[in-house]
């Protein structure tokens, strides 16, 4: 498969996971927070919405992190949390909640190539075969390291097994 | 050559905040105008661009809008957009201990928008010497004022979701 400019470490539409029952929104994200934090990576809050409803709070939270690795590929990983029907259960909370984990290796983040057609045909060919294998050996396998541990700590941290 | 520039330290769309819930929307209101004002950002008479007020019935939405900017030097300012979308806004008493407090209740959505605004004007007004010092010390110390302002709008941030109570 070619490599494209979002060059994706995870399904495009994320990783997913799911948990019903007991679980600590002010932990998770303060796991997420900080694993960015940890990883030096610029951390944009891009959405946090919380609705009071009778059945129990509903949660909507946006996290991007973003590191450059060098001047021509920086990782991407974003996290969006949903949570339904939250009410506190004595000193945690319980509810429904989903977690999306989306990682990928934006490359050419400066905009350098692609202005034209000719420029998109050799940002194509410098991709798929002249730093294929620093792409794939690389910033491929780095960034998946770094989405498989994000994902493990956020597993950890709500009770599930990694 | 360096062109007149805005760099993004949010999303260009904005940060998006969001409460559906009781709070206190005048003290809100007026808490992050004084943060803003603390901080320089902004002065009564310019912040507000638009205040509207729609009413349905007991209920009212309200679309407000904030411009503000505090310079850094004659070639880089700090810039902020707010806007506050309210809807279904109506007044509720709550008991809160032994007293009870009329509060709003609504659905508040507030979008915040913040970049670095890089050069003044025309890049034709400087003259050659103010060209020369912009390309050779202010544009190596574009990441500084990023990092600075990134910093300031977080605070922000964490000022107004610490006032509704949201999480992180």
């Amino acid at each position: 498969m070619a490599i494209e400019k979002e060059d994706y470490v995870t399904p495009s539409a994320g990783y997913l996971i799911t948990k019903h029952g007991e679980f600590n929104p002010d932990l998770i994200h303060k796991t997420i927070v900080g694993w960015y934090e940890k990883w030096k990576y610029t951390f944009t809050e891009k959405e946090n919405t919380e609705k009071m409803k009778p059945q129990g709070n509903d949660l909507n939270l946006k996290l991007d992190g973003e590191r450059k690795i060098d001047d021509y590929a920086e990782f991407h990983i974003e996290v969006v949390i949903l949570v339904y029907e939250l009410r506190k259960k004595g000193t945690s909370y319980t509810g429904k909640i989903k977690i999306n984990v989306r990682g990928f290796v934006l490359l050419d983040y400066r905009n350098n190539w692609g202005k034209t057609p000719f420029t998109t045909f050799l940002f194509h060919i410098y991709n798929n075969y002249i730093i294929k294998k620093r792409i794939k050996d690389y910033y491929e396998d780095n960034l998946e390291d770094e989405v498989k541990e994000l994902t493990g700590k956020i597993k950890n941290v709500i009770g599930l097994h990694d | 050559m360096i062109k007149m520039t805005r760099i993004y330290i949010t999303p260009s769309a904005g940060l998006k905040i969001r409460y559906q819930g009781i709070t206190d929307f005048g003290n809100l209101y007026k808490y992050m105008k004084l943060w803003l004002e603390d901080r320089g950002f902004a002065d009564e008479k310019k912040l507000e661009t638009k205040y509207t007020e729609r009413r349905f019935g007991d209920r009212k939405n309200l679309e407000i809008m904030w411009n503000c900017s505090t310079s850094i030097s004659n070639y880089v300012s700090y810039q902020m957009q707010v806007t506050f979308l309210v809807l279904g806004l109506t007044e509720t008493e709550v008991q809160i201990g032994d007293i009870k407090r009329k509060l709003d209740k609504g659905d508040f959505e507030l979008r915040i928008i913040g970049y670095v605004k890089v050069g003044e004007g025309e890049w034709n007004d400087y003259t050659f010497l103010e060209r020369v010092y912009y390309n050779l010390v202010v544009r190596k110390r574009i990441e500084e004022y990023k990092q600075d302002y990134y910093i300031i709008l977080y605070k922000f941030v964490g000022y107004i979701k610490e006032f509704l109570g949201l999480r992180g």
